[in-house]
């Protein structure tokens, strides 16, 4: 048995708290308010690779494995939220689908851009009418001659407006539904047919855009099919642990700052004579978030690791899932408590944070179905 | 980096749990109702772990124990959490500090509580000292070549305890920096009175007792450690008894959820088993997650431990995250159970008052966030 972290996620891990002591913590504000990240540091995040962390190395990514993705993801999600959502697709369902799945000539085509940052990706699945229960999309791509037509309407999609290609998952066989009826395509930026419709304005989450994607007999060639025409489904089933493991990282990581700010401040803010650390109301919401943070990570690593020993944890991704940002959500309460009125002014990332951890208990599937796929494994529900 | 455990320690929890189905599970409820663990049943369960060689598991090798690292460990009372902690008590050995007998004392202490020929417990609990050590008021007095014993000790696991290993202020002007000591007492030592036996809310088959040490005088070479080195002494031990309290609340915390999953399965209202209820699948999943939260942050802590790092703060955060959650499983348990979970025939009506004394012994849940705080406010 060996806990120590590998030199290679050492190396990376060292490197992205250094980007985000000097580079990233320092503009968080700029970005809340400007709701976008600076091309420079986008450029730069480019230039060290982090679009592509986990794109194998043949293709010019860094092959990081899920342990050690997760782990930069929970440094990367301390300043603001714009960061890790830059990438987190690119590193995601964006190539992984294409990776797994996808020609040849797709993963030569697409990787390298994708893992360069050359080309950004977005993941388009839900619908007005579907979300967590995907097998319900109504957007349908119709085949004519080599090239299907693809009619629908896309929202909440993460990077939709800025993204350069955008795996679509559309309906080719009604009948079939989830059996072998839905296929996903690589849709490219500038096809007739395919256009960004309203920006979404949201609760938090402000540097990141998300908004509905329309097609409109979007002409989408043969060749940009991913897989099996039919197995759009399978394709993308296969990266949900994945998915909830990389936002559970992404939920820690703020966390982690919360009671890192709440501790400081918590020794500097003084109240009849004395500083509220040393109140017992104050010392336990400090020890009940450090323990959690605690547990939440353990099973968060120990999960990874499993994963990338290529062990099935899809029981296990959804309770990570579900404790890291139920967890991460009563840490930013409780930091807002500690905090005060300072915790609900907009000057302090505190109540920034409380806004943007709220997202997290729905995103990549809400908690409520988490514990629905968490409690079929334990009863033997089917 | 591997996570995997040792061979041997998932060996180990396979005997663990053989021993606890076949030999101490049987007999939960006949514990239960004579609120005993009998001389005659002691002598069998201690006889049968020590030829399935996990009787005093956690004691070094070299004294006849098992060697059992904190790894081991977390895995073994995981297994030992399963049933009653009266029964698993039986086999659990000396307290690890009785390591600190010299002299004489291995003989006469040590080796004989190895072999399962006596037993003993540790005495520190007064009614004006808990959590707390350090405030106790039992006082040892140096009389030449002896020490004299006066104080009351209450909630005291010894019921069956051939010596009692007894905290005494030694100097009263140091306290915990030097002037609290242990001590070797044998049970009818002239002086020594086990006064009473406490009536408890759960734990029936191993009910403590109170002591009354009246001009008791042991003499020196009774002194386990070093005079005045009592208190710290008990305290290097502490973070090694919050993973083994740990682990067998996620132990308790298991048996708990398979004897909900089992009965929301059965149990069928309004034409649909409980198991297709939200509601009850909620309460499920809440536990199976805790439960592997707690193991994940465990493991690591016993490796560390193992390695000799720090692990006072994260041994603190693994008592009160599964002590707290294991008494909220049972608590949900018996919801799912509903009136079933009330009745006496019913074992989570057992478990449930078992567990509520987790959050408080070996350190309240108060006391952990406490130890936690501190560690956070002087670091952070």
């Amino acid at each position: 048995m060996d806990y120590e972290i590998p030199e290679e996620i050492r190396l990376i891990v060292n490197t992205t708290k250094e980007l985000v002591r000097r580079d990233l913590d320092p503009i968080a504000e700029q970005v809340e308010r400007d709701g976008v990240v600076p091309e420079g540091i986008v450029q730069k995040m480019k230039r060290l690779g982090y679009f592509g962390l986990r794109v194998p190395e043949q293709f010019g990514g860094g092959g990081l494995s899920t342990l050690g993705y997760c782990m930069v993801l929970e440094e990367l999600s301390k300043p603001h939220k714009a960061f890790w959502s830059l990438i987190y697709v690119n590193n995601g369902i964006g190539f992984q689908t294409i990776w797994s799945d996808g020609t040849d000539e797709q993963r030569r085509r697409f990787l390298p851009a994708l893992a360069s940052g050359e080309k950004i990706a977005a993941f388009a699945l839900t619908e007005p009418e579907a979300g967590s229960d995907a097998a319900a999309i109504r957007t349908s791509a119709v085949k004519k001659g080599d090239l299907f037509l693809i009619n629908g309407l896309k929202h909440f999609i993460t990077n939709g407006p800025i993204a350069d290609l955008v795996i679509t998952m559309a309906v080719t066989d009604k009948t079939l539904g989830a059996r072998g009826g839905i296929t996903a395509f690589i849709v490219e930026k500038g096809t007739p047919g395919f256009r960004v419709g309203q920006i979404h304005q949201t609760l938090g989450d402000s540097a990141t855009l998300q908004s509905e994607l329309i097609y409109e007999g979007c002409a989408v060639p043969l060749s940009n099919v991913i897989g099996r025409v039919g197995q759009g489904f399978e394709v993308a089933m296969k990266f949900l642990d994945d998915g909830r493991l990389t936002m559970a990282a992404c939920a820690i990581g703020p966390a982690q700052r919360l009671l890192e700010l709440s501790i400081a401040y918590s020794k500097q803010r003084v109240t009849f004579g004395r500083p509220i650390a040393q109140r017992q109301a104050i010392q336990w919401m400090l020890a009940d978030a450090a323990t959690e943070i605690c547990a939440a990570r353990e099973m968060l690593y120990r999960t990874a690791w499993a994963k990338d020993q290529g062990r099935s944890v899809t029981l296990e991704s959804s309770m990570v899932k579900l404790f890291a940002t139920e967890m991460a959500f009563r840490v930013a309460d409780r930091a807002v408590q500690i905090h005060g009125s300072m915790g609900y002014a907009k000057e302090f990332p505190v109540e920034r944070w409380y806004r943007d951890l709220r997202s997290a208990r729905i995103t990549e599937g809400p908690s409520e179905i988490q514990r629905m796929i968490i409690a079929r494994e334990l009863l033997g529900l089917k | 980096m591997d996570l995997n455990f040792p061979e041997e320690w998932l060996m180990l929890q396979q005997t663990v749990r053989r021993f606890v189905q076949k030999e101490l599970a049987p007999l939960e409820e006949e514990v239960e109702a004579k609120k005993e663990v009998p001389m005659d049943l002691r002598q069998r369960i201690k006889k049968r772990a020590l030829e399935a060689g996990i009787y005093a598991m956690r004691m070094p090798k070299e004294v006849g124990g098992g060697g059992v690292d904190l790894v081991g460990m977390a895995l073994a009372m995981q297994e030992l959490g399963k049933t009653s902690m009266a029964l698993d008590m039986v086999i659990a050995g000396p307290p690890p500090f009785l390591i600190e007998a010299r002299g004489a004392q291995i003989e006469r202490y040590l080796m004989p509580c190895m072999r399962g020929e006596k037993e003993t417990c540790f005495a520190i609990t007064e009614p004006h000292a808990g959590s707390d050590i350090a405030a106790i008021k039992t006082t040892a007095s140096r009389d030449g070549e002896f020490f004299v014993l006066n104080g009351v000790k209450h909630f005291i696991t010894g019921r069956y305890a051939d010596f009692f290993i007894v905290m005494a202020v030694t100097d009263s002007t140091l306290r915990a920096r030097g002037g609290i000591t242990n001590f070797l007492v044998d049970r009818g030592h002239p002086g020594v009175k086990v006064a009473r036996t406490q009536e408890v809310m759960g734990q029936w088959g191993h009910q403590p007792v109170e002591i009354v040490l009246e001009e008791c005088k042991v003499p020196l070479e009774n002194v386990l450690g070093e005079v005045g080195q009592g208190f710290s002494s008990a305290m290097k031990w502490l973070p090694q008894g919050r993973i083994y309290m740990g682990s067998r609340c996620i132990g308790t915390a298991q048996r708990i959820m398979d004897l909900a999953i089992d009965h929301a399965r059965r149990r069928v209202t309004f034409g649909k088993p409980l198991a297709q209820r939200q509601a009850i699948q909620w309460m499920i999943t809440e536990m199976a997650t805790n439960i592997a939260a707690a193991q994940s942050m465990t493991y690591r802590t016993a490796w560390e431990g193992d390695r000799g790092m720090d692990i006072r703060a994260k041994s603190s955060m693994i008592k009160l995250f599964t002590s707290e959650m294991v008494w909220k499983a049972a608590d949900d348990a018996l919801q799912i159970f509903g009136g079933m979970g009330y009745m006496r025939e019913c074992p989570i009506e057992r478990i449930w008052r078992d567990v509520r004394v987790m959050r408080i012994w070996e350190g309240t849940s108060e006391i952990q966030r406490m130890l936690i705080a501190r560690g956070l406010l002087a670091n952070g």
